[in-house]
């Protein structure tokens, strides 16, 4: 079910010897590893306090600072270190993903990362704009597919018409 | 987990409520394979920032569920169980978030309180039913019921 990221590397092309070696470079580590959740469009290896991601398509890395400059210590300083035949960046070790089996048996820690949530997302509360990024279309037409599965279209028509109203004004 | 889902037919006004939700920088996948952690729990970072963008406060509140029960695929369904200090965990989440907001978003906490329920709804069916989650399902449609029995 989840990716293991091997598969990404066999629709990319690049062989996982290729990525490690690369890892044990940059990290200085040896001890080189494939992360335990992969994306579906990249492969991660950790090495040591490093971790290294590699892909075919670049980070858009003017999101990544606009999201510092909102969310300051929750977001990663990434470092881009090639960009040919793929990208590869690098990231300090952030800890482990909160979806970890150990992670969900400690309530303490659970409520600990919930206030920590909380923080995050009030912290984009601290900067609201004035204009969406999405245009409205693709919003309504995302929506529109998801509730046309869904066979509920009838029902929230009037929602997609108050979200016109709200946004084209 | 289904009560915010149900401001979709029950709120008269949700394009009023709407208006009130400030427009800020969403995180898109805010999952807890993305959110990172120490042992105590403290978020030492948060990563996967490809498709965030500038949306009503709120689309991602689905992130909250993540850590209020668990998730488990099963003969070929998705079964979420609510873990029994949920009302607790919850609690301790909304009282932080409502000391870190600005003040005018304090004053309108009420109406906020109810746009947040529908925000968060599209947020669940904009994450639950897109069609890369889709493919990330490998095609099942389990949930679809799930989330249609909440509308």
């Amino acid at each position: 079910m989840l990716p293991t990221g091997e598969e990404y590397l066999a629709r990319v092309g690049i062989s996982k010897e290729e990525c490690h070696a690369i890892a044990k470079s940059l990290t200085g580590s040896t001890d080189v590893f494939p992360v335990r959740f992969q994306g579906f469009n990249s492969y991660t290896i950790q090495g040591g306090a490093v971790v290294v991601q590699i892909r075919m398509e670049p980070l858009e890395l003017e999101t990544l600072e606009r999201a510092m400059k909102i969310h300051k210590t929750y977001v990663l300083q990434t470092t881009c270190k090639q960009t040919e035949p793929f990208y590869v960046y690098v990231t300090p070790y952030g800890g482990r993903p909160c979806c970890a089996k150990e992670f969900c048996v400690n309530r303490a820690a659970q409520k600990t990362a919930l206030r920590d949530l909380a923080v995050f997302l009030a912290q984009s509360c601290q900067y609201p704009v004035t204009e969406m990024g999405f245009s409205l279309d693709t919003i309504k037409e995302h929506l529109e597919l998801c509730l046309r599965l869904l066979g509920i279209q009838d029902k929230v028509r009037d929602l997609f018409d108050n979200l016109r109203n709200r946004f084209q004004e | 987990m289904i009560t915010y889902v149900i401001a979709f037919r029950s709120e008269p006004n949700i394009a009023d409520k709407l208006a009130d939700l400030p427009i800020v920088f969403v995180h898109g996948d805010l999952a807890t394979t993305n959110i990172l952690s120490d042992d105590d729990g403290h978020i030492t970072g948060i990563v996967d920032w490809d498709s965030s963008d500038f949306l009503p406060f709120g689309w991602n509140l689905f992130s909250l569920d993540y850590f209020l029960g668990e998730i488990d695929f099963d003969g070929g369904k998705f079964i979420y169980t609510e873990y029994e200090e949920r009302p607790e965990l919850e609690m301790g989440f909304w009282q932080t978030f409502w000391e870190k907001v600005p003040e005018d978003m304090k004053r309108k906490r009420a109406n906020l309180e109810s746009a947040m329920k529908v925000s968060r709804g599209i947020g669940l069916l904009r994450r639950s039913a897109g069609l890369d989650v889709l493919r990330f399902l490998g095609g099942s449609l389990q949930i679809m019921p799930v989330i249609k029995a909440m509308l």
